[in-house]
């Protein structure tokens, strides 16, 4: 079980569903919860849950990986308030310490199988 | 207040305790770029500072995010950085993304070459828009008179939400929905027609982009002087008379009245008049109007009628004060009638065939020309076949695209003179441009008419300017008139519900125009209209004035002879056919 700390509370997760599993499903919220009134959080969130997308179809190239990691570093440092940081943040450490769920997911080889990360672990230790 | 100390970008600074990050930057001559902020909208004090864009965003050591620097106070011993890769990268793609969802059709957009987000392009050198996807495609709401919103341009600074609703108390736009769904709409989704908008077009001045501007008529203009048959005139606002000019690179409130004229006539208006001559009008109606219900126990204070914004105001908000609105028309719809009839035959034209043109500041002028009272002309003759007292509104920015349309070198045009019968106007009709001028105007004229002597001193100082609420009073034959000024919705409303409370009895005459400024400061005029253009071009109206050879409507020659010749006297039987007018209680309870 995964604890993440954002501005409305905890979010529980089971050990054995993949981190961009999560990462879909928090930028959903996001884009559901985000006020809609700041660029990176009501623009950006979006723009990242339609590249994340693409690591499911197992479409998405390199440079898309690396310009990912650009919107989520501004959306994170960028974002009026919390909740579209948290999304940013979410996915900068997904992208620096998950890389084999991403890896698995684009394979296509990943069905919920794999364990989360233990980089996650990482994740609520920073910051 | 103390004051504090900061680093902006290596350089020292000091200023007061509460200045945002942006003031202090500028101060440390540190031009820091913005989007959705605004100083002031319209007004002093009425600033736009929401921090949505993302736009201003700056570095502060010790800080991990950014912060916004337009909303974000200064404190003291802060470092800030304004220009690092990181600071500018950032900034940056925040742009970008809204371009992402922004249908970018520069070229064929209204706002092209006056969009605060094209330039903000060219200064961040965006060049690649690398975020890439879904972009929203909503309707285009056309269905005002006066207003058109594109959706698909906005990018939710909410400028124009704050405009209408903290400026003009209106509230007619709303941010609705989360996330990449959000949008700023009319309250309730409706189209704006059925809000409770008073067209009044503030929110079109503040818009960064093309999402609301005013309606384009300026075909039907076109169309109108091609057909042989049609016998087209212009009339051009008080306000007009100090503003086109910006367009064409002259400083703000230069008087170019001679150069309009010479412009309109080499755009093939058959004859060219001042609307100036129908405020001169108005004052003589307006001002016998005071006199009457000041003599006979009439309803006070009466109010101005001249602003079509406010008019529909009072009409959605105090229906139950409407006896206090002076039953006079603007000057734009005296002057109408008047052309399509004693105009008409004194010209021996047919009233079928000519066609009234104003070049306005305001896109409510748009709505007014088109209440369907407004026809007196066709009631007068009984004729049907006789069209709408003004047939099109153009806004000074859309005779400025007209002049640049036909290629017209304006700044180097000669100066011309107004056709006669209708072209003369006065210093107090010019004053009708800025806040406060109708009221002088009006007291220039009902003081003589009263007291029969001459008025001492021209000038009253105390009702002119951006202040807020202004107020003057002055003593007729033992009579002590007092008048209050307010301009801006908001304003009004403070006034009106002391009306409604009882607490202005003692007062006879409220001028109330809906825009901040006056007229200079119309929903139609050049972009950018703050308040610094506002003042400039409230002096270059009491220039005018002051230039003159006549400064009094009741003496301009022009308006004696109509009295003379066909209306008779203020108040008279053709007065009210033709230049009064009636008002309709609407607003949700009505
Ligand atoms: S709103 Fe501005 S940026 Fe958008 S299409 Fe129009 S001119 Fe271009
Ligand atoms: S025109 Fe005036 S009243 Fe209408 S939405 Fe714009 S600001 Fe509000
Ligand atoms: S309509 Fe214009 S002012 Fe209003 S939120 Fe959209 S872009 Fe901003
Ligand atoms: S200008 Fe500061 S956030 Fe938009």
């Amino acid at each position: 079980m995964i604890a993440a700390v954002g501005s409305a509370g905890k979010l529980f997760w089971e050990k054995d569903r993949c981190m961009v599993d999560m990462v879909q499903f928090f930028l959903d919220y996001t884009q559901k919860n985000s006020c809609g009134e700041c660029t990176p959080c009501r623009i950006g969130t979006k723009r990242m849950q339609e590249i994340v997308q693409k690591v499911f179809d197992g479409s998405i190239s390199d440079s898309e990986i690396s310009f990912l990691k650009n919107l989520a570093t501004d959306i994170e440092t960028s974002s009026r308030c919390d909740l579209g940081k948290m999304a940013g943040k979410l996915v900068r450490y997904t992208l620096e310490f998950c890389n084999d769920d991403i890896e698995s997911r684009i394979k296509g080889s990943c069905a919920c199988s794999i364990p989360a990360n233990m980089g996650w672990q990482q994740v609520v230790m920073l910051r | 207040m103390s004051d504090i100390r900061v680093i902006i970008d290596g350089r020292e600074v000091t200023v007061p305790e509460g200045t945002t990050i942006l003031e202090a930057a500028k101060k440390a001559n540190v031009k820091i770029p913005t989007l959705c902020y605004l100083k002031d909208v319209g007004l002093k004090g009425i600033k736009h500072d929401i921090g949505s864009c993302r736009v201003c965003v700056v570095e502060v050591d010790g800080k991990p995010d950014f912060v916004s620097s337009c909303n974000t106070p200064a404190e003291n011993g802060m470092v800030i950085k304004t220009n690092t890769p990181k600071v500018l990268a950032a900034r940056k793609l925040n742009l970008e993304m809204l371009l992402s969802d922004h249908h970018l059709d520069c070229t064929t957009c209204p706002k092209n070459g006056i969009c605060e987000l094209q330039s903000l392009c060219a200064e961040l050198n965006v060049r690649a828009i690398r975020p890439q996807g879904e972009m929203k495609s909503l309707p285009i709401d056309d269905s005002s008179p006066s207003i058109i919103r594109n959706p698909n341009k906005c990018i939710l600074c909410q400028r124009c939400i704050t405009a209408c609703k903290v400026l003009q108390t209106v509230d007619a736009l709303e941010l609705y929905g989360n996330g990449f769904d959000a949008v700023v709409r009319p309250k309730g989704g409706i189209p704006l027609i059925e809000t409770q908008c008073v067209n009044c077009g503030q929110c079109a001045l503040v818009c960064p982009t093309g999402a609301i501007v005013e309606r384009d008529d300026t075909w039907k203009v076109w169309e109108a002087i091609a057909d042989p048959s049609k016998h087209v005139v212009a009339q051009t606002a008080p306000s007009t008379h100090v503003t086109i000019g910006e367009a064409f690179g002259l400083p703000v409130g230069t008087d170019i009245t001679g150069k309009m004229v010479a412009a309109l006539r080499r755009l093939g208006f058959d004859a060219v008049f001042d609307t100036n001559w129908a405020a001169d009008l108005t004052i003589m109606e307006e001002g016998y109007e005071l006199i009457h219900r000041i003599k006979n126990n009439g309803v006070l204070p009466q109010t101005t009628s001249c602003s079509p914004g406010w008019i529909k105001f009072a009409e959605e908000f105090y229906p139950d004060l409407l006896p206090h609105i002076s039953s006079c028309k603007s000057p734009q719809q005296m002057f109408g009638p008047i052309a399509k009839t004693f105009y008409a035959e004194k010209k021996k034209i047919n009233p079928e065939n000519i066609f009234v043109v104003s070049v306005m500041p305001c896109t409510a002028k748009k709505y007014e020309a088109a209440r369907p009272e407004m026809n007196s002309a066709a009631k007068y003759w009984n004729n049907p076949g006789i069209s709408r007292d003004v047939d099109v509104v153009l806004t000074s920015r859309e005779l400025i695209r007209m002049i640049r349309e036909a290629g017209i070198d304006f700044a180097n045009l000669p100066d011309e003179k107004y056709d006669p019968i209708m072209g003369e106007g006065t210093g107090a009709a010019q004053i009708f441009g800025a806040t406060g001028g109708v009221m002088e105007a009006a007291l220039r004229t009902a003081y003589e008419v009263v007291t029969g002597k001459t008025l001492p001193k021209l000038d009253f100082e105390d009702i002119r300017g951006m202040k807020g609420i202004k107020e003057a009073s002055v003593n007729m034959n033992g009579i002590t008139v007092k008048v209050l000024v307010a301009h801006s919705l908001g304003l009004a409303r403070q006034l009106m519900d002391k009306v409604r409370a009882g607490e202005l009895k003692d007062y006879h005459f409220i001028e109330i125009m809906a825009c901040p400024g006056g007229c200079i400061g119309g929903g139609g005029q050049p972009i950018p209209t703050t308040v610094e253009e506002r003042e400039l071009r409230i002096n270059g109206i009491y220039e005018r004035d002051k230039k003159l050879p006549i400064r009094k409507s009741h003496e301009n020659p022009e308006i004696q002879a109509i009295y003379k010749e066909f209306l008779g006297e203020p108040l008279g039987h053709k007065s009210h056919q033709l230049l009064h007018t009636h008002y309709i209680p609407r607003g949700k309870n009505n």
